[in-house]
């Protein structure tokens, strides 16, 4: 089949992503801090690639750092840089799984709030978009739709 | 609690602005194949060779346009390769998913090879091509015929007159896969990490095929963990273990709400997983109680029929069934808009027993830092009822021991000083705290954050005499041995029950560890390239259990009163010869007490030996084929305690001989027999052997009964060769004896 694989309008997103936190309630070491994000990934393996935190399961290291990654609201962000051809299309990003409450913003505007861990958010976005910014922000509530299984943890 | 961006992003750029998000294709018998007219081993009831498949395949899409779009769809498949299969389409705005029922002509079972699980045949998988404008793609499908038989199919009377109807039946509960009736067994798969970002597809991959090389056919993705990554399904397929699939909802706080955005994810992840051959049941949550008329079944399994009506639907695990709403004899929905109506009784699938420790105070340990009294069951008293699909039957699809994972696993997470069963300083205080069903502990304690106490499992165990507030390397491995040996034959003496019982399913609670911690699994912790961690999970004693008996085809094992018998599960009848040798746990001393040959044992039968006369507390069982290859050994407990009269420390040296593959082990005692050894290593891969008991001059007790020098030695299978000189200098051996000498409060033998 002489389409198959070639020409797929699809750009991965994947790889290195900025990772800041924002608020007072952020740890005073993580303030003014920008950290390279690993997509696809999480905040606690970024938190501990970057140095900031220990091992979180190392210990009781799960509970006394959660200060780290529950106070604050932790922004990933991304650039876009469609060539001017790109420019001329039709456009849509497509996340297939964010963990936990997340404001969803393009160029400053939001234009998805995901509560849902299990589900696949497709938005459609002008081509000239060039930020794409995702924030964990604390106080969202995500109504349950989240892995159940803690490995006892406590949710903190 | 763990948050991030934890699965792919994307951006796409379309010219036509209709973008194929997910083409998902659906293997089912056709509409001219009725499940009930296939080959049936158990009736022989209208049977028919030639069965069709049609494939329905809805494309997931997105129209960016304000106006509609024509497009051409275009399809290759592997099994026809001479051939394409183009479509013209008009794709809306706002419309999201498409289905295509004829996109593909339907397909002749004699055109391609079934797809089947592990231990009944092969997984041939076949390519599905497809493309909408320049996007292209594939998918990959397995053929199989599904059904859950709840039903007497074996009294053709039953047959006729079920097969226009709706509901199940309280007869039993089995899978049927071509026609064949399965005994499942397997175990309850739980996320392998918290921490998404260190999910991997290594891991995903060495954790299925561990699991088909334990035995294994299905595994159930439990409704409180997570729809998992691709690489999790593709091994399943690749593998042969059935997967029995719950929506991801839970007790306490993890029910749906009837809002679009759960449906969605319910639409998105049906039509995601729909061309993987081996998930077969669809069911709605994990011990959620579905009742006629709520959410579990009006909307979440309605979002799931309106979808998929190739596989099986079920309310719960565990459930009673459907009034109506599926065909009887399959549990196939009847058709994308019906009606589910859950039944109110049953009593065909159970949850239970599970072995809970207590006496420390820990999160998962409800009872606080009261022992409560634990007995074994060994041995076990056998019921040795009626089996076989034509007797009443049923479904266990949890049951499990608490446990520990090894040194290896665990100290790579704590410090020296709280290398204890008990952290090596004072127990927290903890408690339950509002909804929840673990514990919230006020302490420093280390080991209280690790889940589950075993003090109870292993005092009930080995003797009250067992310190466990021991700290230090030597005492912790000692502990941690002790504790998974004990869980390792909790859970021996349970699935022997159930083998002796008309069961048709056996999913342990639960596969694998989510850390490094005390937990339920058989495979510890396996995230790829971790510290003390083997990718895939180390496999515990129980694993190896799986293995080499609780989970092989051909079952054998004594119970109380010295009654012993052969189960037959396998996919045929068998002819095989039994030996059981009395083993003296103190001097190794062996003798065959009894053997018997060209035993002829009827699939799902029972075959039962003498009464055994013989006073030995220790037996080990081997079962042949008819030209003497061992299918199976076991060992039976006769006493109520596995009490270590004569506690030795039993130095053992050992051999390593690196091969180009495998590395041999060669292991010597001053002890003429060492009780259940474990080898452990931080090196990746496994071990052939663990949880043996091992004989001066013999070896392990496997080889017990066979010829010189053809019993295969004990040898590491490491994931790569670079492991071997890891494994030199890391191997480390336990054993009953000495671990037992390590802990006991003061050096008095115990003659309990």
């Amino acid at each position: 089949m002489e389409c198959l694989f070639s020409g797929s309008p699809w750009t991965s997103l994947d790889g290195n992503w900025l990772l800041f936190c924002t608020g007072e309630e952020c740890e005073q070491s993580v303030q003014d801090v920008q950290i390279q994000a690993k997509i696809p990934g999480d905040l606690l393996s970024d938190l501990k690639a970057a140095g900031i935190i220990e091992e979180p399961l190392f210990e009781r290291n799960f509970k006394t750092m959660s200060r780290f990654w529950t106070k604050g609201n932790w922004t990933y962000l991304k650039h876009l840089s469609p060539s001017q051809d790109e420019k001329k299309m039709l456009a849509s990003l497509v996340f297939d799984g964010i963990k936990m409450g997340a404001v969803i913003r393009v160029d400053g505007v939001i234009v998805e709030k995901a509560t849902d861990q299990f589900l696949r958010y497709v938005i459609p976005i002008a081509s000239s978009s060039s930020i794409v910014a995702v924030s964990f922000e604390q106080n969202m509530d995500e109504k349950g739709r989240f892995m159940a299984c803690s490995g006892g943890w406590v949710r903190v | 609690m763990t948050k991030g961006i934890w699965r792919s992003v994307s951006v796409v750029y379309s010219n036509s602005g209709v973008i194929l998000l997910e083409a998902s294709p659906f293997v089912q018998l056709s509409s001219n194949s009725s499940h009930f007219e296939l080959c049936n081993q158990v009736t022989a009831h209208g049977c028919d060779n030639n069965w069709f498949f049609d494939i329905p395949i809805s494309l997931s899409v997105i129209n960016l346009n304000n106006r509609s779009v024509e497009m051409q769809v275009s399809f290759k498949v592997s099994w026809d390769a001479s051939r394409f299969y183009n479509i013209s389409f008009t794709f809306e705005t706002g419309k999201r998913v498409y289905r295509f029922e004829n996109a593909l002509p339907s397909v002749s079972s004699a055109d391609v090879q079934l797809w089947w699980p592990n231990g009944m045949g092969d997984q041939p998988l076949y390519d599905i091509f497809y493309c909408l404008g320049s996007h292209c793609s594939q998918k990959t499908v397995g053929f199989r015929s599904i059904a859950l038989v709840t039903g007497n199919e074996t009294d053709p009377e039953y047959v006729d007159i079920s097969r226009h109807q709706e509901g199940t039946d309280s007869h039993g509960m089995y899978m049927k896969v071509n026609g064949k009736v399965v005994y499942a067994r397997g175990a309850n798969m739980i996320p392998m990490d918290e921490m998404e970002g260190r999910l991997s597809d290594e891991s995903h991959e060495k954790l299925v095929e561990n699991a088909r090389l334990a035995n294994m056919n299905m595994l159930r993705v439990w409704g409180g963990g997570m729809f998992l990554p691709a690489s999790f399904y593709q091994a399943c397929d690749r593998l042969g273990i059935t997967l029995y699939h719950d929506m991801m909802y839970a007790q306490l706080g993890h029910n749906p709400s009837n809002c679009s955005v759960q449906s969605d994810e319910v639409e998105y992840q049906v039509l995601r997983l729909a061309h993987y051959a081996s998930i077969v049941i669809w069911d709605a949550c994990n011990e959620c109680g579905v009742a006629k008329g709520d959410l579990y079944t009006d909307f979440i399994l309605k979002a799931v029929v309106q979808h998929d009506i190739s596989r099986i639907v079920w309310p719960a695990s565990p459930s009673n069934g459907w009034e109506s709403g599926v065909h009887k004899l399959t549990c196939i929905p009847i058709a994308r808009n019906v009606s589910l109506i859950p039944k109110a009784n049953g009593g065909i699938e159970g949850h239970g027993p599970y072995v809970h420790g207590t006496g420390f105070p820990a999160v998962n340990g409800l009872d606080g830092p009261s022992e409560k009294r634990y007995y074994p069951k060994f041995p076990v008293e056998l019921s040795l009822s009626n089996t076989g699909p034509e007797f009443r039957n049923s479904f266990q699809s949890e049951f499990g021991a608490v446990t520990t994972s090894s040194f290896e696993s665990m100290s790579a997470m704590l410090l020296e000083r709280h290398y204890s069963m008990h952290g090596g300083e004072k127990p927290d205080i903890c408690a339950v705290k509002g909804m929840t069903i673990t514990n919230e502990c006020n302490g420093t304690n280390a080991m209280a954050e690790r889940n589950y106490p075993c003090d109870s499992i292993i005092h009930g165990t080995f003797g009250a005499n067992i310190n466990l507030s021991l700290v230090g390397e030597k005492v912790f491995r000692s502990q941690l041995y002790l504790c998974m040996l004990a869980s390792a034959l909790a859970m021996k003496a349970e699935i022997t029950v159930q083998r002796s019982e008309n069961h048709f399913g056996a999913l342990v609670w639960q596969l694998n560890e989510i850390w490094p911690t005390g937990g339920w699994g058989s495979l510890e912790y396996g995230p790829f390239n971790f510290d003390g961690q083997v990718a895939g999970g180390r496999w515990k004693i129980l694993h190896h259990f799986y293995r080499d008996f609780l989970f092989s085809s051909i079952f054998a094992a004594c119970g109380a009163g010295m009654k012993c018998f052969i189960k037959n599960d396998d996919i045929q009848n068998q002819l095989v010869n039994f030996q059981i040798h009395s083993c003296n746990s103190i001097n190794g001393v062996t003798k065959r007490i009894f053997h018997q040959d060209n035993i002829y044992i009827k699939r799902f039968k029972i075959w039962t030996a003498p009464v055994l006369n013989t006073t030995s507390k220790l037996l080990l069982l081997s079962v042949s084929d008819s030209e003497g290859n061992l299918l199976v050994h076991s060992f039976s407990l006769q006493a109520k305690k596995v009490v270590v009269t004569e506690p030795r420390t039993c130095e053992v040296s050992h051999k390593i001989i690196i091969g180009a593959e495998l590395a041999t082990i060669q292991l010597r005692s001053a002890c003429d027999v060492l009780l259940f050894v474990q080898l452990t290593t931080l090196a990746q891969g496994r071990f052939s052997d663990n949880g043996f008991v091992f004989i001066k001059g013999i070896g392990p007790s496997r080889c017990v009964g066979s010829k010189p020098l053809q019993c295969p030695p004990i040898v590491f299978i490491p994931h790569d060769k670079n492991q071997m000189l890891v494994l030199k200098q890391t191997l480390k051996i336990e054993h009953l004896q000495q671990a037992v000498s390590n802990l006991l409060h003061s050096p008095v033998i115990s003659k309990t």
